[in-house]
């Protein structure tokens, strides 16, 4: 790992299918957008240095991979992550009630207790608004969360949203710095011919 | 249909057991449509790892036989799972009392920073232990219900097998992680011994002589140079591994590593299977400590995930919780389909457990693989002398009375369990007891004691299981486009055996295409800013 990358964080998105989420990934990372066709396919999971208040962290920012459709997330998604984006579709008002479920399943599936959550209200470019702001921030002040609007086709609060989140998790305490690191063993591809990689520890085979 | 899936498939696959998990992944790897489908909520059937609730859960299932749901459809055949099959059997759980010693929290810390600093932080404070009878077992457990990760197959990977070469060439490894296995244990008359493994094991071992040393290190050399389908190793078919053994000149103890937990081995192994299992082993030590073996970290569930989130990935649809009740058949012809919620799933091919094949298909006399499984919760490690980590102990029977019992310990960094507790899982075969579990209850005679006394581990939850597999071996005479995956073979250690299977299930259907090829170089690092 880089000298100035502080650590690697795991960032999930999860919410209904065509909410944007994986145009919310894409537009963050490769700051593009495709309006026409369903991108989940392909989008596995991408990451991407962050900078902010000088802490530069490395995000790992996973896709659902379409497998949020009929609620089949394996609970290995959830596993280790650092923060999750819970997306909804502001012009759907079904994708906002739905997004207690979505809290649920985070609740009965995240390793950490303390992971930072926040509530995104996805397509404001959009007409035919069915959920308020208002709703939106009462709904994240309800249940604790961080929140924010966006929309992923103009790009308005995306970097923002990410930010956000990632200064939060910074600040909460336990949730990043002990990461396993000193135990893990990384056995890579190219370089498994080498030396004994694995300490006797965690490794991971890559 | 109810739902908006696509009505037509190249790979229908019915259950999410790890044979059928990679056919999934490898055929959506290559842009094939594929839907795969489970009756649970959950992912593995067979394979799957359970927390402590929903081990009570699937304990309490097993009454109950799931009733097919008959819903007549005109002028297709049905290939109907007519009777649902017991293939678990003989379940029991007990609870115990006992003393659990577990590190002082350090005070309001978050989870994590207690997880990483908890054995530095707990050294200079005394250790807290507690008194449970068995009734407190069962409330603590049931309290601590999602700390625990218990595998229904407990499997382990080979540092160098085929398996590990899959997931790398595939990138499936990068949804994973893995821990060593600490220490190679054998019990012998009680007895419980670290198994030098390596040549520098063999070097810094105390309970071998030098002149042994020497003869133990030229027959380590002499098995690894062993060249596979050799004359040398067919003229090694008829004999077994332990009349070979004794003919090398080396001590009972020695043999015994070797025969036992080196090429985990029993009397009736052949010579030459024997050899290969030793060159198994010793092929993959050296390069993760003195360890062959990996542990995927929460069990064994993990990897058919990880082969699932590739499908997903590739395109593959996945729905848990949904019954495919019936092959769709045309008199002797192809496989159409299945029928799902009420319509009809068109398929090219479909893969299915062999569990869910008509029992017409199914030669029962055929042998098939049974099994006794433990699992148990305890408050100690086995080998106190060992390594804080993984142990992987063989407890064979000198008397050839049963084989060999395999034991694995968990401890709580590899998130089977919170702190204070192991998970021990015990395999056998099931075949010479003559009444189930007899072997298991030597082994717990020798090795726990209800009291602690010796320093031994007390069991506070014992989990008894046997499990009877279906062979895709036993299965015959399917259309040709229906494909049956074995369920776990517990009894061999690692996943080789599936990882076969499923390859020979993907040649079957794509002859011309790769089986899982790595991933075109993916542009996930490349936009940094
Ligand atoms: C270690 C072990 C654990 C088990 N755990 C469970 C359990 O938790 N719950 C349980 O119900 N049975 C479980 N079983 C199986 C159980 O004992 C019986 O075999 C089962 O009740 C009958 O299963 P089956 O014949 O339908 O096929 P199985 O061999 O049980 O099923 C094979 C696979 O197909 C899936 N499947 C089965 N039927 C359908 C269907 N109609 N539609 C879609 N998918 C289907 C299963 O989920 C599984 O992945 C377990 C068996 C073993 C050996
Ligand atoms: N107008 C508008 N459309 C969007 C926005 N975000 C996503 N979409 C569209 O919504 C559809 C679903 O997006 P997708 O990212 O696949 O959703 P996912 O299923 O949640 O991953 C696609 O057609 C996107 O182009 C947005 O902010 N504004
Ligand atoms: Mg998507």
């Amino acid at each position: 790992m880089e000298e100035d990358v502080l650590t690697t964080l795991k960032i999930l998105i999860i919410g209904e299918s065509g909410v944007g989420k994986s145009s919310l990934l894409l537009r963050f990372t490769e700051d593009s957008f495709n309006p026409d066709q369903s991108i989940t396919i392909g989008v596995d999971f991408k990451t991407k240095k962050l900078t902010t208040e000088g802490n530069t962290v490395r995000l790992a920012i996973w896709d659902t991979a379409g497998q949020e459709r009929f609620r089949t997330l394996t609970p290995s998604y959830y596993r280790d992550a650092q923060g999750a984006i819970l997306v909804y579709d502001v012009t759907s008002k079904q994708t906002f009630t739905k997004l207690d479920t979505w809290l649920s399943e985070l609740d009965t599936f995240s390793t950490k207790s303390n992971i930072v959550k926040m509530v995104v209200g996805n397509k404001i470019d959009k007409d035919g608004r069915e959920v308020s702001r208002d709703e939106g921030i009462k709904f994240a002040r309800r249940h604790a969360t961080l929140f924010i609007e966006s929309s992923a086709k103009t790009q308005d609060g995306v970097q923002c949203a990410f930010e956000e989140l990632v200064q939060k998790i910074i600040q909460t305490p336990g949730l990043w710095e002990s990461m396993r690191s000193k135990n893990t063993i990384s056995v890579d591809g190219d370089n498994n011919e080498s030396e004994p990689s694995c300490g006797g520890w965690k490794c991971s085979l890559s | 249909m109810s739902d908006d899936l696509p009505s037509s498939y190249d790979v229908v696959v019915v259950g999410t057991g790890l044979v059928e998990s990679i056919v999934a992944a490898a055929a959506a790897r290559i842009g094939k449509q594929v839907l795969h489908i489970d009756k649970n909520k959950y992912y593995g059937q067979h394979w799957a790892t359970f927390n402590y609730d929903d081990v009570q859960q699937w304990v309490g299932d097993k009454g109950e036989a799931p009733s097919p749901t008959h819903d007549p459809v005109d002028n297709l055949q049905f290939l109907a799972t007519e009777e649902s099959r017991r293939l678990v059997s003989d379940i029991s759980q007990d609870w115990f009392g006992g003393v659990i010693t577990k590190p002082k929290e350090p005070p309001k810390k978050s989870e994590a920073a207690a997880e990483g600093d908890a054995k530095a932080d707990s050294t200079d404070e005394a250790p807290v232990t507690e008194t449970l009878t068995a009734d407190d077992t069962k409330a603590k457990l049931a309290s601590l219900s999602r700390k625990f990760n218990i595998d229904l197959a407990p499997k382990l990977l080979f540092f160098k097998g085929p398996m590990v070469d899959v997931l790398i060439k595939s990138q499936v490894s990068r949804y994973l992680e893995f821990l060593g296995v600490q220490n190679i244990l054998l019990c012998v008359n009680g007895v419980i011994e670290l198994v030098p493994c390596s040549k520098s094991d063999v070097f810094s071992t105390r309970t071998v002589t030098i002149v042994e040393k020497r003869l133990l290190m030229k027959l380590l050399t002499t098995l690894q140079s062993y060249k596979d389908d050799s004359e040398e190793l067919k003229e090694l078919e008829n004999s077994t591994f332990e009349d070979y053994l004794k003919q090398q000149n080396i001590s009972e103890t020695v043999q015994h590593y070797i025969l036992y937990s080196i090429a985990m081995a029993t009397q009736e192994t052949t010579a030459a299977q024997g050899i290969k299992q030793a060159q198994a082993f010793l092929n993959s030590i050296g390069f993760c400590g003195n360890t062959p073996f990996i542990w995927p970290m929460y069990g064994t569930s993990e990897i058919l995930q990880a082969f699932c989130r590739l499908s997903a990935v590739y395109g593959g649809i996945y729905c848990l919780n949904r019954n495919a009740d019936f092959l769709v058949n045309v008199e002797n012809g192809p496989c159409e389909g299945v029928y799902s919620n009420g319509g009809i799933l068109k398929a090219q091919n479909v893969v299915v457990s062999t569990g869910l094949v008509p029992s017409c298909y199914v030669n029962r006399e055929s042998p098939s693989e049974c099994y006794q499984r433990a699992v148990l919760i305890t408050n100690k490690a086995v080998f106190p002398g060992g390594k804080e980590g993984i142990s992987l102990l063989t407890y064979p029977f000198l008397d050839s009375s049963f084989d060999p019992i395999t034991l694995l310990e968990l401890n709580s960094n590899t998130s089977s369990c919170p702190k204070g507790f192991f998970v021990v899982h015990l395999v056998s075969r099931k075949g010479k007891q003559k009444t189930p579990y007899e072997d298991f209850d030597k082994l717990i005679a020798d090795i726990f004691s209800p009291s602690g006394e010796g320093d031994k581990p007390t069991i506070l939850y014992k989990l008894l299981f046997t499990v009877d597999i279906i062979s895709s071996t036993q299965v015959s005479d399917l259309p040709a486009n229906v494909h049956s995956c074995s369920g776990p073979r517990c009894l061999s250690i690692d996943f080789h055996s599936s990882l076969q299977e499923a390859e020979t299930i993907f040649k079957r259907m794509f002859p011309d295409d790769e089986f899982l090829p790595t991933p075109e170089a993916v542009e996930e690092v490349a936009s940094e800013e």
